[in-house]
């Protein structure tokens, strides 16, 4: 029961892994521009304007929820929900042993 | 799975360490729930230690690039908000649960004989993660950041005789500046996480060395019953209940991390005046409520330095109750303490009210 447990846990995070991060948008997954050779007044001029400065309209944006942020909440829940189930039916298991005196048992 | 554990046990003894998860019994009573808590602050130590060093590698603890850091952070790291939230929220749950877990071992007399210790341990780290909690809070180096080191601060200098060099020492010259946050942080990623680890591990020996507290009222009903407290041993039935209160606590902790995440707030403007109602973060809206309610002089004494003084001296009386607590020593119901306890809890809740809605 516990090997089976373990493996259905261990099942169950792939797929958690799988649900979650998929539809999520990834950086490596956008098209890479077209690579272009770049002249030194760019460079210098970059490097005049000093790093991007984050507005705070940038951060109020960063904090807001999305759809895919409440689909990949849902799955979590959805997948503490099943660990739980599983949890539950391991406890069971061992009470059955601990009423067999297994637990008092010493470990061979 | 099993071939692993027999490979570690060859190799490190794994058996001893199990053997003994099954041997060590855990009391089953009606106040068993509270055993619970210490497994939920363990896992929310993780937590933050985990999101912590992830934070790190990011943060730039400099007055001029610490806002802009957080910023960065929030906006072009990815997950970044998501980190940065639940490090956040799980601050403030930490800060709950300590509070909760020094209660209800307060009020169940848990620091009786022979968890004088313990208990002692049990204080020195719920300091330890008021004191995180508050560095935490003013590392964004915002303008609230700002007003909550001066105020910080300001409460440390009102503390008697060494209060002038106790506030030097945390802003780390005359007035906050870069070497305060500089100071908070080496506080907060240095000094506090060792200090706070070394406390736990001596906590954690303790509390399986003397086994669980059981609550005096339970005993003298066993007593009387001639019965045995029951007891389920600690592995495996109680570490898949703490494996299923920690589960529940992590969607909770996402929950409130994706739902409301942390805020960021204005740059600081030394030119501006501080704003109106500048107040701590929540855990100390309580000492803020009292002090604000104090008189400017009590018996010629400055009114707030009465109050710090009053305040210090309270909570030596909690920190030293397995010593001063006879009658808990001797397994006897304790009534004036136990008031103690009610009382110290309703002026945390309705001062921490008060101090909020004002």
């Amino acid at each position: 029961m516990a090997r089976l447990c373990m493996r259905t846990i261990l099942l169950i995070a792939v797929l958690a892994v799988v649900c979650v991060f998929i539809p999520g948008r990834f950086a490596c997954a956008e098209e890479a521009p077209a690579v272009r050779t770049i002249t030194v007044e760019e460079v210098k001029s970059e490097g005049d304007e000093g790093p991007e400065v984050i507005t705070s309209e940038q951060v109020e944006a960063a904090r807001t929820m999305t759809p895919e942020r409440m689909y990949a909440l849902l799955c979590l829940w959805a997948l503490i929900i099943l660990a739980i189930v599983l949890i539950r039916f391991q406890v069971r298991d061992d009470e059955k042993l601990y009423e067999e005196g297994y637990y008092s048992r010493e470990i061979e | 799975m099993i071939d692993v554990i027999k490979a570690l046990d060859e190799r490190i003894k794994l058996g001893w360490m199990i053997s003994l998860a099954r041997h060590k019994l855990v009391p089953v009573h009606k106040h068993s729930v509270w055993y619970y808590l210490g497994a939920l602050l363990l896992f929310l130590f993780v937590i933050q230690a985990i999101t912590g060093a992830m934070l790190l590698f990011y943060y730039k603890p400099a007055a001029e690039t610490a806002r802009q850091s957080i910023a960065e952070i929030m906006v072009e790291v990815p997950y970044g908000w998501l980190i940065r939230s639940v490090h956040h929220w799980a601050s403030n749950l930490m800060i709950v649960l300590a509070f909760v877990h020094f209660f209800s071992t307060l009020l169940v007399k848990a620091y009786r004989r022979p968890r004088e210790l313990t208990w002692l341990t049990g204080m020195v780290m719920l300091m330890l993660v008021l004191f995180f909690g508050y560095s935490g809070y003013t590392l964004p180096y915002d303008e609230r950041s700002f007003f909550a080191f001066n105020v910080g601060t300001d409460m440390a200098a009102a503390v008697p005789v060494v209060g002038t060099y106790l506030m030097e020492f945390l802003r780390g010259g005359d007035i906050v500046g870069t070497n305060t946050l500089n100071r908070f942080f080496a506080f907060h990623v240095g000094v506090l996480p060792l200090a706070l680890l070394a406390v736990i591990v001596v906590h954690v020996i303790l509390v399986q060395l003397h086994g669980m507290s059981v609550p005096i009222s339970v005993l003298k009903k066993a007593e009387t019953e001639k019965r045995e407290i029951p007891g389920k041993p600690m592995f495996p039935h109680f570490l898949w209940h703490d494996a299923v209160n920690c589960l529940l606590l992590f969607g909770g902790l996402v929950t409130l991390a994706m739902l409301i995440p942390s805020e960021l707030g204005p740059e600081i403007d030394l030119l501006k005046p501080a704003p109106e109602g500048v107040k701590p973060d929540w855990f100390f809206l309580w000492v803020y409520q009292i002090l604000k309610w104090m008189p400017t002089y009590v018996l010629s004494i400055e009114g707030e330095i009465a109050g710090i003084v009053g305040l210090i001296g309270a909570a030596l009386v909690i920190v030293f109750a397995p010593f001063i607590d006879r009658r808990a020593q001797r397994n006897e119901r304790s009534p004036l303490f136990t008031a103690l306890g009610w009382l110290a809890l309703l002026v945390f809740v309705v001062c921490s009210i008060i101090g909020y809605l004002s």
